[in-house]
Order: structure tokens, then C-alpha cells, then sequence
């Protein structure tokens, strides 16, 4: 078997076992569907594997069926194509599929060969995107991503949030979808094909860019940053992530919303870069982007619903990869994916952290949590370093990426931002670990008199927390956070993976069968003296922040400003309403805001 | 008879735009979903009109067939079917869930809903 047959195969892998379960299912018992659903997503993380491992030297290029295209560069064909960044994502995603599926065995009661089948059609969908070198299958498997993603938010059918929390996630999620589909037509009726490359091609031959490519990017584009959560498209993403199941939650903070900022740059970079002028797709990445993390941070802050907490901390966090990818250097983007990467299995580690606490106590609600969890050190271990991994921390992974990238642009306002936007998401973060599990601060803050988060437990028992199958997926996620800063093979590999996504006309180059070896980024990650001084700083920061927070965050400051800010915090969560009007309204006016931000430029 | 040949893609716009601005409108959430599927609407005309030419057969041909008649574009036509096909699946589990959303809470009422806010 070649690489080339592998990359099929890792789409059809998780896809047929889901095919076999739901032909099986009624006969199959739980412990069965378990066991098929991790076989599956083993193998599928093993062929992944097999595709970054040869992806990272060279690009693999599948035309399905051999339908290559011929002398006139011209092709019905299907393609798929796996750079280093492609394949290595498909593979993220399947072994965060493992550990859910790991993690699930203990954590549900009453689930049935359903819940996998979805698991491995969730799966398929993004091992597809992920591998896609066609616009309109790229769209398919976002949709079909998108579909067993909806049903498996609503996985707590009885629930009232839960069914709320999906329909908003699928109508908003749809309709990016559709408008996408509207994009990719119009570049079919001005190129006459869907594949990636074959329209990057012909696009960089014409002279000048039209109105009518510039509307077919905004269209494009539109689908793939609802799935990356970027302002003002980001709405849905609390609402899905406070209501999922926790093993669910951490495949989406953890690998579906960053498939779509790789949506975005993948066609940009191959069909786009080049075409569009770059100054306005900068100027529109980094505005969404900086205003996502800045409205995350915030929003972040103000939960006490633990789940919401991190959903908003993951919008801030994927805010600042959008404005990093924007500026298109190699370096930066590289060291973007790398820190989008170690926040990925951090978050995800979080997410199933707080789904024993809501298993154990019943609970999801920071002040109903206070002082409960003490007993359980282990635990509070892992979801302090978490939060402080979250901040920045030496040697987690997180802070080398964010120095990487505070290197290769320095720009004085980024480092601000990014530093921000640690402090307080990891801030509120740490808070949380502070009341839970150390019973540190006030027990009846100022906020209590909110109407509690709340949601329904998925098992009846209330399993121990300190049991291999909770812990277990949290050590390898956060070690992997770990190694990730540790490991300089680790760091390089992942930032020449990041980096290899800007080289857009090597990606074309390779598919129309003229293979090109992946560039090389020049300098790689290494610590430098002032990211572990900026990383000890801003993790101390947002231990006080955390500190000052439990305490009841008394206003310190001009009662004006405190006011002031007050106001917008209050402001900024009347705006978070769950009205699905509100969200598609929101989507609306962001199709605008990036068309003009795009001609500005 | 030039500016009837952009008549579609007008309509096709007029669908899309027009079903989002009535989910963003809708006091009830069949009626949001139907909407859904008016921009979903829209873009099988954009892709047909795509494919549509003037004076041309349908995509079908047989073994013996030397036509040089001019063909539609076959590919927007399978695009369109395999969107209908996603539309179908996408369009019933939004019902489904709708049904349970009215189950729940006792209202189909967008505005009713409020067990996330903030």
C-alpha cells in the first residue's frame, strides 16, 4: 500500500465502522460499540500518522481513481492532498477521537451504538476537510461534520438548554455552509473547476482581481470562519460547547473550530494569495481576529458556567491565531500552529476535567462547585496546571509557540494583545480552580445572586475522580501540552508544518504533478530568556487576576472607569442573548464588515 | 433579450439574502427552518443557472451518440443533487430538534428561549 491509498482510506476508515455499527448497533452491546468505535479511531490515528510522517517531506497527492488532470491542466477529478498541516490535523483529530472515546467509556451511562456511530461520522467529516484539495467536498464534509456535530450537542435530547444550544449551532453553522456553497459556485462559474489548485492556477493568470472574485472569497469564507468562531461569527460556539457532553466539547474546542481557521488559510493561500491585494485580507483577519479575542477575554471573565468559561476562552485563544495568520508569514503562521496546538489539547484536557466535576457534583456552576472538589488533589493538579499552561507557563507548549510568534512579528500591540488575552482567560480559568477545588475566597460572592449555570449529569452513579479512565486522558492531553514546549523535534516539526500552509503555489505545483519539497522556515522555536520571563510574568499575573477574582473582585480604580467597564461587560453579555435571530443578524452584518474591510485594504 | 440571462442569478441572490433576513425575522422556529432551506433555495438556482446554456440537452448520452449538440454543465447538476441530499438530512434533524425544543419548552417562540443568555 502507497501513502497515496492511505489518504482515501483514513476518510473511509471511521466512516465504514460507523456504516457497520449502525448495521450491528441493536445487537451489539455498549462495551462492544466502545471497543469497534476505539479500533476505528486507533487505526485511523495510525494511518494519519503514516500520512504526516510523509507529508512532511513531500506533499501527497491522490487523484481519486486516477483522474489526474491531462495536458490542458484540466480535471474532473477528486483530490485529495495532505501537506504536513493537513495530515497532521487529520491525525489530531482522530486520537482526540481515541481519548473521547476512552474517556466516554466511563463517563456515560446511557449511551448506545448511536453515540459512536456519530463519533466516527463527526470524525470522517473532518478527516475529509482536512484532506480536501476539491471546494465543493470540502464543503460536503463540512456539512456532514456539521450534521453528526449537531445531533451529538443534542445528544441530551431531554434537556432544555441542550436542544436550545444545537438548533443555534446548526442554523448558524447551516447557513455559513450554504453561503460557502453560494462562494465555491461562483468560482465554478468563472474558473470552470472546484479543485483547489486547478483554480489557483488559472486565477494567478489573469490580470486583475474582479468585484465578482473578491464576493466569491467573502462568500467562501463566510462558512469556514462561522466553524472558526472568529467575531462577529463566533455566537453559536458558546451556546453548542455549554451544552455538549464534555468528550464532545473537547473534540470541538480541541480540533473543529481550529478546522476552520484552516479553512480559511488553506483557500487563501492556494487560491487567494496573490489575487485578492494581501493588504486587505490582513486588514480583515486581524480586526475579526483582535476583536474575537478581545470580546472572548471579556466574555470569559464574566462566567460562571465552567463549560462556557473555556468555550469563551477558546474564541479569544483562536482570535489571536486568526490575526496572526492574517500577516501570511511563515514563521508567524508556523509558530500560530504551534500554539493553537498545545492550547487545543490543553482546552480539550480542561473540558473533560469539568465534565467529572458535573458527573460527580452535579454541577456546572462555579459558586454551587465551591470548596467541593478538595478532596480531590489529583484532579486539582491537572486543572491548575491547565489553567496555568493557559497563561503561558514555561514549559508548556503554549508559551513557546507565543513567543515564536511575538519574535517573527514583532509588533508591540500583538505581544499586548496576546499577553492580555492570557492573563485573563487563563485568569478566569484559575479562578474557577480556586474555588472548586481549593475553597479559596469568598463562598457567597457578589454574583451569587445569578440563577446558577446548570446541567444534567450524563450518568446516575457519581463516579470517583480520581479513576484511570478521567485521569488517564487528562495526563496524556496535558503531557502532550508538555512535551510539546520540551521536545525540540516536537516544536520544529509542528512549526514547519505550520509554516509549509503559507507556500500555496507549492500546493498547486504538487497536485498538478510538479512535486515541490516542503520550504524550509529559517529559524525555529527556541526559548529565548524573555519568552520564560514573559511566560513566568504573565502566568504570575493571572494567578493575582485569579486571586483577586475569587476574593469577589472588588473594583479597584477610579469608580468612573470601574463603571465604564462594568457597562461594557454588561453590554457585551446582553449581546450574547441565545436568540437565533440575533445570530444570523450578527453573521449577516459580518459578510458586510469583511467585504469592506477587504476592499480597504 | 441579454439582461434576461442574468434574471437567475438575481433570483438566486434574492433567495439567499431573503431567507436569512426571515430567520433573522421568524417568531417561530418551523418557520426559521423553512428559511433555512429558502437560502438552501438559492443556491441550486446560482449552481443550475451556472450550468444552463442556451439551446443545449440535457447531459445524457448514449453509446452510439456522435452529438455535437452542445451539453448543460452535468457537474453543478450532481452538485445540486448532493446538496438537496444534504439539505434533506440537514432540514430533519433541525425539525427533530425543533420538536424537542417545543417539547421542552413549551414554545416554538425564539424569543421565549432562554436558557442561554450571556
Amino acid at each position: 500500500m502507497t501513502v497515496r491509498q492511505v489518504l482515501p482510506l483514513t476518510v473511509a476508515m471511521p466512516l465504514g465502522m460507523a456504516a457497520v455499527l449502525v448495521a450491528i448497533g441493536h445487537h451489539a452491546g455498549r462495551r462492544m460499540s466502545d471497543v469497534l468505535t476505539l479500533l476505528a479511531a486507533v487505526a485511523t490515528t495510525a494511518l494519519g500518522c503514516a500520512a504526516t510522517l510523509a507529508a512532511s517531506h513531500q506533499r501527497v497527492v491522490s487523484w481519486l481513481a486516477g483522474w489526474s488532470p491531462g495536458h490542458d491542466g484540466r480535471s474532473v477529478g477528486l483530490l485529495l492532498e495532505a501537506d504536513a498541516l493537513g495530515a497532521g490535523i487529520a491525525t489530531l483529530a482522530a486520537a482526540l477521537t481515541c481519548l473521547a472515546v476512552v474517556y466516554g467509556w466511563r463517563y456515560f451511562d446511557e449511551i448506545a451504538w448511536q453515540y459512536h456511530a456519530l463519533l466516527l461520522v463527526f470524525l470522517a467529516g473532518m478527516e475529509g476537510f482536512a484532506l480536501s484539495g476539491d471546494l465543493f467536498d470540502m464543503f460536503v464534509f463540512f456539512e456532514l461534520m456539521g450534521v453528526a456535530g449537531y445531533a451529538l450537542t443534542a445528544l441530551k435530547i431531554e434537556d432544555r438548554s441542550a436542544v436550545q444550544g444545537s438548533l443555534n449551532f446548526a442554523v448558524v453553522n447551516s447557513l455559513g455552509a450554504y453561503f460557502s456553497l453560494g462562494g465555491i459556485a461562483l468560482l465554478y462559474a468563472d474558473i470552470g473547476a472546484l479543485q483547489l489548485p486547478i483554480i489557483g492556477q488559472e486565477l494567478r493568470t489573469r490580470p486583475n482581481p474582479t468585484s465578482f472574485v473578491l464576493a466569491a472569497f467573502v462568500l467562501t469564507a463566510c462558512g469556514f470562519l462561522v466553524k472558526a468562531a472568529i467575531a462577529p461569527f463566533h455566537f453559536w460556539l458558546a451556546d453548542a460547547h455549554a451544552v455538549a457532553p464534555a468528550p464532545v466539547c473537547a473534540l470541538f474546542s480541541g480540533v473543529m473550530v481550529e478546522l476552520g481557521l484552516y479553512g480559511v488559510a488553506r483557500i487563501y493561500f492556494v487560491i487567494f494569495d496573490g489575487v485578492l491585494p494581501g493588504a486587505g485580507f490582513r486588514l480583515a483577519l486581524t480586526v475579526l481576529g483582535a476583536v474575537g479575542a478581545v470580546v472572548g477575554a471579556l466574555m470569559c471573565w464574566q462566567q460562571r458556567h465552567l463549560k462556557r468559561l473555556l468555550a469563551y476562552s477558546t474564541i479569544a485563544h483562536i482570535g489571536i491565531g486568526a490575526l496572526t495568520v492574517a500577516t501570511g508569514s511563515a514563521a508567524a503562521v508556523g509558530g500560530a500552529v504551534l500554539y493553537l496546538l498545545a492550547h487545543a489539547v490543553v482546552k480539550a484536557s480542561l473540558f473533560l476535567m469539568v465534565g467529572g466535576l458535573l458527573n460527580r457534583y452535579r454541577s456546572i456552576d462555579e459558586i454551587a462547585l465551591f470548596a467541593r472538589a478538595r478532596a480531590a488533589r489529583p484532579l486539582a493538579v491537572a486543572y491548575l496546571c491547565g489553567g496555568a499552561a493557559l497563561a503561558g507557563l514555561p514549559p508548556f507548549g503554549l508559551a513557546l509557540g507565543k513567543g515564536f510568534v511575538e519574535a517573527s512579528l514583532d509588533t508591540p500591540w500583538v505581544t499586548l494583545l496576546v499577553g492580555l488575552v492570557s492573563v485573563v482567560t487563563a485568569g478566569a480559568v484559575l479562578r474557577t480552580g480556586l474555588r472548586v477545588f481549593l475553597g479559596l475566597g469568598a463562598r457567597e460572592p457578589a454574583e451569587a445572586d445569578e440563577p446558577p449555570a446548570k446541567e444534567q449529569p450524563d450518568v446516575q452513579r457519581r463516579p470517583a475522580l480520581d479513576h484511570i479512565g478521567l485521569l488517564g486522558p487528562v495526563a496524556v492531553l496535558l503531557g502532550a501540552g508538555l512535551l510539546l514546549g520540551i521536545l525540540p523535534t516536537w516544536s520544529r516539526a509542528v512549526t514547519a508544518a505550520g509554516a509549509g500552509m503559507v507556500d500555496g503555489i507549492g500546493y498547486v505545483q504538487a497536485a498538478l504533478g510538479n512535486p515541490t519539497p516542503a520550504p524550509s522556515i529559517g529559524p525555529v522555536p527556541i526559548w529565548r530568556p524573555e519568552d520564560v520571563i514573559v511566560g513566568l510574568v504573565t502566568t504570575a499575573a493571572a494567578m493575582a487576576l485569579a486571586l483577586w477574582g475569587a476574593r469577589g473582585a472588588r473594583a479597584v480604580g477610579p469608580r468612573r472607569i470601574t463603571d465604564a467597564v462594568a457597562w461594557v461587560g454588561r453590554g457585551l453579555r446582553a449581546a450574547h442573548s441565545g436568540h437565533l435571530g440575533d445570530y444570523v443578524a450578527w453573521l449577516l452584518a459580518g459578510v458586510g464588515v469583511l467585504g469592506v474591510l477587504l476592499r480597504l485594504g | 433579450m441579454r439582461s434576461m440571462a442574468y434574471f437567475p442569478y438575481f433570483v438566486a441572490g434574492w433567495l439567499m439574502v431573503m431567507g436569512a433576513v426571515g430567520i433573522v425575522w421568524s417568531r417561530n422556529l418551523v418557520r426559521a427552518i423553512v428559511c433555512l432551506s429558502v437560502t438552501q433555495s438559492g443556491t441550486y438556482v446560482l449552481l443550475l443557472a451556472i450550468g444552463y446554456q442556451r439551446h443545449a440537452v440535457a447531459p445524457i448520452l448514449g453509446a452510439q451518440d456522435e452529438n455535437t449538440r452542445p451539453l448543460v454543465d452535468p457537474v453543478v447538476q450532481a452538485m445540486t443533487l448532493t446538496d438537496i441530499v444534504v439539505s434533506a438530512g440537514v432540514t430533519a434533524l433541525l425539525l427533530a430538534i425543533a420538536v424537542q425544543v417545543a417539547r421542552r419548552h413549551r414554545t416554538t417562540d425564539p424569543d421565549q428561549l432562554s436558557t442561554l443568555t450571556g
